[in-house]
């Protein structure tokens, strides 16, 4: 298993975020954590890197505590999480993802291994350029690429895509499920379509968290919808690709 | 000019100033960029504000119980030092609390100093030269102090580039690659704190953070990195500083404020300048869409 979360409760200021979670993540799997705004898809991507301690309950990540495996999980915040008005460039900001690694002749090598995540995302051209003048679907093209660079067994993804046109949101998904070849990855999202061609299996998070291989559904059902918003809600499928659920209240 | 240059060359304690000028400068570039960076700059202003209490306690022992060893600035060294850690502390366990303790330790800090200077036998001329600087007044011993501080400030600046910019620039990633950073943000709480001290010594405690933030401002407007804006900045406080200190000495007038008002003119120039540069690019850019659109 890649992750293994037992138990674990996370309240904040006495406010229940997530309860009673159980679920595993198996290795090689690309997970989706879904749900409505609010109802603790982030908490629980941080909890399970250990970025969040739970107030009960435990989680391992490749059998152990999640910051003893630190180094192993590659990272991509949700936009705001970052200073955007630093002057820092593009390359540099991907060379972070070398950091906590042995000294030595690897700056070469990072430098190599920096350009290379760069131009897997098409950012190459733009190394050199203040990331604080980057738009903000670039920002996250070199995040992801910044994480990328820490060769990591597991990714996490914190709404990758919210800021990149429709083209762009479709060649990063191509990127991941090819990453997915060797990779864990586990991303957060609200856009549940555009995923649905790729992840294989779907964590449903409404306080309470439930997991859908996508193999056994076949497709998205309404059963995952209704563990989000409950029975209250209108389907709407709308025809791109093979097929989007959206839901509206 | 030519007459400041001949005064330098005949005055001892104008080439202290100025040395202690240059000194000042480096680590005010460094450490300036990272709070700028990591936006603690009204920490900077409760610390330096603070060191008051250490230099009025130092100067009374120093008089009242003839421990002429005391030098004031040893006194400012550990009154940083103790704030610095009490506001980390305070905003590592209890976020929400962090600017109380910041008001609590700038005013607690005045107050103390206030008080043991009135206690202090003598003039309570030290009063306005800790305030507003007193730059001429730089002993060789206060030299050899700044020089040390500044060596320590500006070594573990450099050293510690990769992970300091890595905390200021996006913390979680940096905790999730190993570093430290509860550690590290002392270590720049710290390291601000003994920067604060050596600014102290050239434009006073109230005067500091203009110091710390200007000149940092108008180096970010022409770099790409944190390296850079070190580099420019220093640099730009070392003229400011010699600029500032020329300038008072032929006009006569206090060393500390006039530095602070010429770098505080040089930034609106730089500001108004750049401002200004981007107002006329977009309205090039909006009449090149105008053109560009009756065209077709």
């Amino acid at each position: 298993m890649a992750i293994e979360v037992r138990d674990v409760t996370f309240s904040y200021d006495g406010q229940p975020i997530v309860e009673d979670v159980n679920v595993t993540v198996p290795l090689l799997d690309l997970a989706a954590i879904v749900g409505p705004n609010g109802g603790g898809k982030t908490t629980l991507l941080k909890l399970m890197m250990g970025l969040l301690q739970p107030n009960t309950g435990e989680v391992r990540v490749f059998g152990q505590p999640p910051r003893a495996v630190a180094p192993r999980i590659g990272y991509v915040a949700q936009g705001f999480s970052y200073d955007r008005t630093m002057p820092i460039t593009v390359l540099d900001v991907a060379l972070m993802g070398r950091l906590g690694r042995a000294r030595g002749r690897a700056a070469g090598e990072g430098k190599h291994s920096a350009v290379d995540a760069l131009e897997r995302v098409g950012m190459r051209d733009l190394a050199d350029q203040p990331f604080a003048e980057c738009s903000a679907g670039q920002q996250q093209r070199v995040l992801i690429a910044r994480a990328l660079v820490t060769e990591p067994d597991l990714l996490m993804l914190d709404e990758p895509t919210s800021a990149l046109d429709v083209t762009a949101e479709r060649e990063i998904y191509q990127l991941l499920s090819e990453l997915n070849d060797h990779t864990t990855i586990v991303l957060v999202t609200h856009d549940l379509g555009f995923v649905s061609g790729v992840v294989k299996s779907v964590l449903c998070v409404n306080r309470f968290v439930r997991r859908h291989p996508t193999t056994e559904m076949g497709e998205l059902t309404s059963e995952i919808l209704e563990d989000l918003y409950g029975s209250d809600l209108r389907l709407v499928r709308h025809d791109r690709n093979e097929g989007t659920w959206c839901c509206r209240d | 000019m030519t007459e400041f240059l001949r005064a330098v060359a005949e005055h001892g304690f104008l080439q202290y100033a100025l040395i202690a000028g240059v000194l000042a400068s480096i680590a005010c570039g460094v450490v300036g960029s990272y709070v700028a960076a990591r936006r603690i700059t009204y920490i900077a202003g409760g610390i330096a504000h603070s060191v008051l209490g250490g230099l009025g306690a130092a100067r009374y022992l120093q008089v009242t119980q003839g421990w002429e060893w005391l030098h004031p600035l040893f006194g400012a060294v550990i009154a940083a030092l103790l704030s610095a850690l009490i506001i980390g502390m305070v905003s590592l366990r209890w976020r929400e609390s962090e600017d109380t303790a910041i008001s609590a330790i700038w005013a607690i800090g005045m107050a103390a100093g206030v008080l043991f200077i009135a206690r202090t036998p003598g003039y309570a001329e030290n009063l306005m030269s800790y305030l507003f600087g007193n730059i001429l007044m730089v002993t060789p011993t206060s030299l050899w102090l700044m020089a040390t501080l500044d060596l320590l400030v500006v070594a573990l600046g450099l050293l510690f580039y990769k992970q300091l910019v890595a905390i200021s620039f996006d913390e979680e990633f940096a905790r999730m690659r190993g570093i430290n950073v509860e550690a590290f943000y002392l270590l720049l709480l710290c390291m601000t704190a003994l920067t604060v001290v050596l600014l102290v010594t050239v434009v006073g405690l109230v005067l500091v953070i203009a110091l710390l933030t200007l000149p940092i401002a108008i180096a970010g407007h022409f770099s790409r990195s944190l390296r850079q804006v070190m580099a420019i900045s220093a640099a730009l406080i070392a003229v400011l500083t010699v600029a500032g200190l020329g300038v008072s000495y032929n006009a006569d007038l206090p060393a500390g404020a006039t530095i602070i008002v010429l770098t505080g003119a040089l930034y609106l120039v730089v500001i108004g300048a750049a401002s200004l540069r981007s107002s006329l690019r977009r309205s090039r850019a909006a009449s090149a869409t105008v053109e560009s659109g009756s065209s077709r």
